[in-house]
């Protein structure tokens, strides 16, 4: 009888643990999404293809948090040597899910980087343009178009 | 027998509780490991001894008066990404002027008011070095820092610190500088 309520309470207290502990990290299915605006095209590039042409991925410093149900916000942040010592530049991008796409809705950064969603997605898509990173499927077919979207 | 174990199970909880509460001791040996490990520029070893949720707020005035002084608030990841990046330097020193251990009414965490002047090399913003030794100048860091230690996984660590920064500029043949690395 010891032995089946032992197993129930390991049972119990993990799933307790893993319901009160929330993942630190946005699932695949959601980074696998296609980046794009809102009433915008698709980019043709995943949210995690994005990411990893900028960098972001490995050992950079960078949070995520989940501030709704389909919605997570990412922030990068370094320090930057000015003549008036280390100055803190970040910029915190927030992503929505939307149907089979993820949106770049809000964006919050230091002085000097993009403060609009367009301008911070148009910085975002330059590296996956210029390393011709691998698009989405739907943009696999030669006829497809996305935003800003270069083909190789 | 019951009486011994009874007995026994009391002493060791009590001990158990003494082994989350801080000694004033401990505290200053926590903080002179902490400044040898900084001496090595090893990030790796200096990033271990910050909390998981440590912050730092630094207040930077620079060489120059006439500018304003830097403030910014940086999270354990970004203080790892920058001790890193000192990996880099040859030339460091650091002296502590001063220490203050006090601590809290539940031993559980400490405030250390520590004074210290760090002295590296000083490369300038817009200039990218081609070495470790390509630099005219050290600059000599002048701080107040105020840290908050406390224990997490049973060690002791930083919590926070509240650094107040003074830079200034001297000719790097006027001060002798140790070599590291």
């Amino acid at each position: 009888m010891a032995g089946p309520a032992m197993l129930l309470l390991v049972v119990l207290a993990f799933t307790g643990y893993r319901m009160m502990h929330k993942p630190h990290e946005p699932p695949r299915d959601f980074t696998d999404l296609e980046l794009s605006l809102p009433g915008e095209d698709g980019s043709c590039y995943a949210l995690g293809t994005t990411l990893v042409a900028n960098g972001l991925f490995g050992q950079t410093p960078r949070t995520w948090k989940s501030t709704g149900e389909n919605e997570w916000q990412l922030t990068v942040e370094r320090l930057i040597q000015a003549y008036n010592g280390p100055a803190r530049e970040f910029s915190t991008w927030t992503f929505e899910k939307h149907g089979k796409a993820v949106e770049l809705t809000k964006v919050e950064s230091s002085e000097g980087r993009p403060q609009e969603p367009r301008a911070a997605l148009d910085e975002l898509l330059r590296a996956p343009n210029a390393y011709h990173s691998t698009p989405v499927d739907r943009c696999k077919d030669p006829g497809t178009t996305g935003y800003h979207f270069k083909r190789k | 027998m019951r009486y011994l174990l009874a007995c026994s199970l009391l002493v060791a909880s009590a001990a158990l509780a003494g082994c989350g509460k801080l000694k004033e001791r401990d505290v200053r040996e926590f903080i002179d490991r902490a400044d040898a490990t900084a001496r090595t520029l090893y990030a790796p070893h200096i990033c271990e001894l910050r909390g998981k949720d440590f912050t730092l707020h630094l207040k930077f005035q620079a060489d120059d008066t006439r500018l304003p002084p830097s403030e910014l608030d940086i999270n354990r990841k970004t203080f790892c990404m920058e001790a890193a990046k000192n990996a880099w330097l040859r030339n460091y020193k650091l002296e502590r002027k001063s220490l203050e251990v006090e601590l809290a009414a539940d031993r559980k965490t400490a405030r250390v008011t520590a004074e210290y002047e760090e002295t590296l090399p000083y490369f300038e913003p817009d200039v990218r070095p081609a070495s470790p030794f390509d630099f005219r100048q050290y600059q000599v860091l002048s701080s107040r820092d105020d840290s908050i230690v406390g224990l997490e996984g049973g060690d002791v660590v930083f919590l926070s610190t509240n650094a107040d920064v003074q830079q200034r500029l001297v000719d790097k043949h006027d001060v002798d500088v140790p070599v590291v690395n």
